[in-house]
């Protein structure tokens, strides 16, 4: 290095001052709210869990410092830094500013004024309306939502971009591999910025990578990778800037891994023992602010009182912030259930009609016509493609093959391969892109080929996507529906025979639907689309052939609404999918005993038509409840204590539970149909509970 | 509408009468409770009252007549000129399947009080404990007035579900809804009262007719002198009338009479009351606590929770205390029964007692509220009575007199202080139980209202 004037960063890197001051000045909001963090978790006014990102600012300043104000990041529990330099970056007023950090600060602090009313917290903070989609608890859990989101810029033809943060731990997740390969492979306009700070939680890098250089493995990807020093607020700007104007032309997307340290432990309880004393000062002679204004001020871009009056100007702004967030209230208990759901958009004329047109179309006639239930999901998916630009479908062999059961067949040809989109093996990233992509405006249908897979894709479906609008304060909706199908009937085995809606159920913020006929399954999706909640809908593979009338109108079928298949008045027979069929044919069989059977399809399990149940209830007195979940945790486990809690004192006798077998589905014939409800079974039910 | 008048059957031992007077005249106008005719039988002249409102349309046995019971004596029209054609044609004999077929000294007419041997109607008496019935069914049950203790279960494990109940109300005879209430007001079991109605429907007339007045004859002498007020001896206070004189004759009453220093037990009430009334919406009072205590001493003292087989042959003793408690109502007196008394806390005691006096005072009374007493307390304490003689509730073997709780001047350690002083007067039948026995029982109860806290010791 020559001795002489030290070089100009502002003009290396086309800076003005103002530009420099303001990097300067995020990069000391953000230390100083941690250290402010800090100081309020010691004092046990901070609740919870708070990942401190001191140490690390030049990375978030720096890449956030390209960006126009529509562009999107996502971010990670250890996001504070994301955060703050997104929404310091498009303040751009004082007040602007102010009341910003205010927002964060009170966030943090659990109060109704901050960004997410409260509700997110530390690690899921947010600010969707601007553009920050959102910071998540789950290491690695952002990343196939940045992805989708990308995806989303894609097919609406924006020429924004995604900045997605997480750290070198969460370069070991499945969601990384997925997603990269995803977005490289679409070359979706996402910048995937690792922050390697050395270690996760307390494992270094060096006992969790195989290759300890992140920024390598892109090649894996079909995406160019760098490393680069993250602690140099001037180097990162101009990496992200190049990558991020590589998306924006439609390039495809970029890895960079910035190499920086985090001051505080993992988080308060951290006694940091698994690194050295001499490593931490090491780091820390590269604190990127001191290092940032001595080249500022060296080369005589900018003055130290300059320098100094800003520190001062950040001191005093996080003490109004401090007190803003102290002296906010903390969120009503009365307001606990608010923003779980979207509200329902259905009005008192689509029950109606919904109806009307079942009574017609149990009989069929003019203005219906007779279909399968495959074709009746397909028509349904076409009609609000059709209807709407932003609905698109992805998941495997969806696309030319027409779908593992059929039921997307003809859409590619009329749609094409961008709307009607073959994905990867890669669940996970099919349900998370479908929740970035949601996020960001489109309203996916991604398909899940069998509910046994959706154990895969449970993280990004339910922490994800069922949790982000609560989270982040009801201040966004995520419009998209899963669709899968399960059941059993073909000895195909454990693997491709459950039916595990129970698990979907558990879940606040996602709805659960199951049709058993071509009219319910084409009203009950397209309602499915039209809602602005994730849906979970559920098939049933040996439905798919059978036949039914729909209308030939459009028509949506309200969410909530059981159907009253078979009246009766000795017994209620409560259930869903196939098993409504098999209901069927027990009443039928037993009507000749002088046995009346009353059968209610529930259509969706969530919400639940606890009206239509509770009548039967009065009525009858006795129900069997049949489902083909296992047993154990079934769904009508749930079903009979909400009975017991309701309609308690109209029961004659205990509720029965006709279900399959705690048993992994098996294949050979004579097993498989003795682990599922047959109608015999369902017979003897139903004899039990008239005893 | 007619409503045939036959001679009834007044006295265990009587077969005939003769009619001594007719004292409404055919074709005289008739209301309910207006006497028709004098009978003569063996032992006495007695008075029959009409029990259809209408018209003597005739006259079908003259005076001086003897015609064996239960002959067809009249009619009574609804209307003057109603047609009777159909009896001009038959002779006198038609007997009716109306009137209550037992005599009045047999007839297991439920009053108040007086616990019923289970009849045939009325189903197994379970013994108090754990009844199982489905939900349902209690919810029925409840609705229609059941009590689930008479109802056989057939659901799984002997559960009583909703048919049972169902089943149990089709067996029973049908009334009337007015029937059924009368016979919760007069406490009279519709199992014992035959139906006058369509398809032996029960009427009410049926109810008042099942009781019948036993009445000596009266000299002539009383009549010249005006009454400035009449109050015909029917219903509840005939049955009271009937009731007390038969009590009064047939036991060998003997009253013993106590004072307790009630000056702890008012101070336990109190303290209770401070507790308790906020939680439970009401104050326990004087009467539950002590009926608590009454329970359950009786339960320690079987030979006085007993009472006289009804052919008087067998002192049958019972490990079970129904407790009746004597309440005035705008009726007259009646006696709710709180069930297992002697295994109730104090809350569902008190509880069950608020109940059945708030329908007794309405005269909603259900039939079952008023019947199977097995000891009855009576307090009129509140009218500033200390001692008194009570007749006994029979069949049970004795009453408890309650007195006021009086401020007074005690000895105590040989200084006079003042004390809360309580009289209480134990009547028995001293053909049931000796005076000793009784007064160890009396002296018991003293001893658990001067020192409360001994209830815990209890079993």
């Amino acid at each position: 290095m020559s001795k002489g004037k030290p070089i100009d960063p502002l003009e290396t890197y086309g800076l003005t001052k103002e530009k420099a001051l303001d990097l300067l000045r995020q990069m000391w909001e953000i230390r100083m709210f941690e250290e402010r963090v800090y100081d309020l978790l010691g004092q046990n006014v901070i609740k919870g869990a708070s990942h401190l990102y001191a140490g690390q600012e030049a990375v978030a300043v720096g890449a956030m410092s390209v960006l126009r104000d529509d562009d999107l990041i996502t971010s990670t529990h250890r996001g504070h830094g994301h955060c703050h330099a997104r929404g310091a970056g498009i303040a751009h007023t004082e007040e602007a500013k102010q009341e910003h950090y205010n927002k964060m600060m009170a966030e943090l602090c659990g109060r109704e004024t901050g960004y997410c009313l409260g509700r997110g917290g530390s690690m899921h903070i947010a600010d969707v309306e601007k553009g920050n989609l959102g910071a998540t608890g789950i290491v690695g859990g952002n990343i196939p939502v940045a992805t989708g989101a990308g995806l989303a810029q894609q097919m609406q033809r924006t020429d924004r971009v995604v900045l997605c943060f997480f750290g070198d731990g969460a370069s070991s997740t499945g969601n990384f591999h997925e997603s990269l390969n995803m977005a490289g492979l679409w070359k979706l306009p996402v910048v995937y910025i690792v922050e390697n700070n050395l270690y996760g939680m307390s494992v270094p890098i060096t006992k969790a990578a195989a290759k300890l250089d992140i920024g390598d493995r892109a090649c894996a990807y079909d995406m160019p990778g760098q490393v680069i020093n993250g602690m140099d607020v001037l180097a990162v700007r101009d990496a992200v800037g190049k990558a991020v104007e590589r998306a924006r032309q439609g390039k495809g997307p970029s890895l960079i891994e910035c190499q920086t340290y985090r001051w505080y432990g993992h988080s308060r309880s951290d006694p940091r023992k698994y690194r050295t004393k001499q490593e931490e000062a090491e780091w820390k002679s590269r604190d990127p602010i001191p290092s940032f204004t001595t080249r500022l001020v060296e080369s005589g871009a900018c003055t130290q009182a300059e320098i100094d009056a800003l520190e001062k100007k950040v001191e005093d702004a996080i003490e109004v912030a401090t007190k803003f967030a102290l002296s906010s209230p903390m969120p009503a208990a009365e307001g606990l259930e608010k923003f779980v759901y979207a509200p329902f958009q259905w009005t008192p004329a689509d029950y109606a009609h919904e109806r009307a047109l079942r009574v017609k179309c149990a009989t069929g006639g003019p203005g219906t016509q007779r279909i399968s239930f495959w074709q009746a999901i397909r028509d349904a998916l076409r009609e609000e493609m059709l209807r709407d630009p932003k609905v698109f479908v992805m998941g495997e062999d969806i696309g030319l093959y027409g779908g593992a059961y059929g039921a997307t067949r003809g859409l590619f040809d009329e749609f094409g391969e961008e709307r009607v989109r073959d994905t990867p093996i890669s669940e996970a990233t099919i349900g998370g892109a479908a929740v970035g992509a949601a996020m960001a405006g489109m309203r996916p249908v991604a398909e899940i080929m069998y509910v046994d897979f959706t154990p895969l894709a449970m993280d990004q479906i339910a922490n994800q996507g069922a949790k982000n609008r609560y989270m982040f304060g009801g201040k966004t909706i995520v419009p998209m529906v899963i669709r899968t199908e399960g059941g059993a009937g073909r000895s195909i085995a454990a693997h491709h025979s459950q039916s595990l809606e129970a698990l979907w159920t558990h879940f606040p913020g996602i709805y659960v639907v199951m049709p058993s006929t071509p009219f319910d399954a084409k009203g009950l999706l397209k309602a499915a689309i039209r809602d602005d909640n994730p849906v979970m809908f559920i098939e049933h593979k040996m439905l798919y052939g059978v036949e039914g009338h729909v209308p030939d109108e459009d028509y949506v079928i309200p969410f909530g609404v059981a159907d009253v298949k078979r009246e009766g008045s000795d017994v209620t027979l409560i259930t869903y999918s196939r098993m409504v069929l098999r209901a069927l044919e027990a009443a039928k069989k037993l009507a000749e005993e002088g046995i009346s059977a009353e059968v209610i399809d529930l259509r969706t399990l969530k919400p639940l038509d606890m009206e239509t149940i509770a009548a039967s209830v009065k009525k009858t007195g006795r129900v069997v409840g049949v489902s083909e979940g296992y047993k154990t945790g079934s769904f009508i486990s749930e079903l009979a204590m909400r009975i017991q809690e309701e309609v308690f004192d109209w029961l004659d006798a205990p509720v029965v539970r006709v279900a399959a077998a705690d048993v992994p589905v098996p294949m050979a014939e004579t097993l498989e149909d003795a682990a599922i409800p047959s109608v015999d079974a369902i017979i003897a039910g139903i004899k039990q509970v008239l005893r | 509408m007619i409503t045939e008048v036959i001679l009834p059957k007044l006295g265990q031992t009587m077969e005939e009468g003769s009619i001594v007077e007719w004292i409404k005249k055919e074709g005289d106008a008739v209301n309910r409770g207006d006497i028709l005719f004098t009978v003569e039988s063996d032992k006495a002249v007695l008075e029959v009252e009409a029990t259809a409102r209408g018209y003597l349309r005739r006259i079908l046995v003259r005076e001086g007549q003897k015609v064996p019971v239960l002959t067809l004596v009249a009619l009574i029209t609804r209307e003057a000129g109603e047609d009777i054609s159909s009896y001009e044609a038959s002779s006198s004999s038609a007997s009716m399947p109306g009137m209550a077929a037992q005599p009045a000294v047999e007839t297991p007419v439920t009053v108040p009080g007086v616990s019923l041997p289970a009849t045939a109607d009325a189903g197994p008496l379970h013994p108090p404990g754990r009844i199982f019935a489905s939900p349902r069914a209690r919810k029925t049950a409840q609705e229609k007035g059941v009590e689930l203790a008479h109802v056989a279960g057939t659901g799984p494990e002997g559960r009583i579900v909703e048919r049972d109940v169902l089943a149990y109300l089709a067996s029973r005879p049908k009334a009337t809804p007015m029937a059924v209430k009368t016979a919760g007001a007069l406490g009279v079991d519709l199992a014992a009262v035959g139906g006058s109605g369509v398809s032996g429907r029960i009427m009410r007339a049926d109810v008042e007719a099942a009781v019948p007045v036993v009445v000596p004859a009266v000299t002539p002498l009383l009549t010249e002198v005006p009454a400035a007020e009449s109050v015909p001896v029917t219903g509840l206070r005939r049955i009271i009338a009937e009731r007390m004189a038969n009590s009064h004759t047939t036991t060998a009453r003997v009253t013993l009479v106590t004072e307790a220093d009630a000056t702890s037990f008012v101070e336990a009430r109190e303290q209770l009351k401070a507790s308790v009334s906020e939680a439970w919406g009401f104050a326990p009072g004087f009467n539950d606590l002590l009926g608590l205590i009454v329970a359950r001493v009786l339960l320690e003292f079987p030979y006085m929770n007993a009472r006289l087989s009804a052919d008087g042959q067998t002192i049958q003793r019972l490990d079970y205390v129904n407790l009746g408690i004597a309440v005035d109502t705008e009726r007259g007196l009646l006696v709710p029964v709180i069930r297992d008394a002697g295994k109730k806390g104090l809350h569902a005691f008190a509880t069950e007692f608020r109940t059945l006096v708030e329908r007794a005072r309405a005269g909603k009374s259900l039939p079952d509220d008023l019947t199977g007493g097995t000891f009855t307390i009576t307090n009129l304490g509140m009218y500033d009575i200390d001692a008194f003689t009570p007749i006994i509730n029979l069949p049970e073997a004795a009453i408890l007199g309650v007195g006021r709780i009086l401020l007074k001047p005690a000895v105590r350690d040989g200084q006079v202080v003042p004390r809360q002083m309580w009289t209480l007067s134990l009547t028995f039948d001293h053909r049931l139980v000796d005076g000793a026995p009784a007064a160890r029982f009396l002296q018991r109860i003293k001893q658990l209202v001067e020192n409360p806290f001994l209830l815990l010791a209890m079993d």
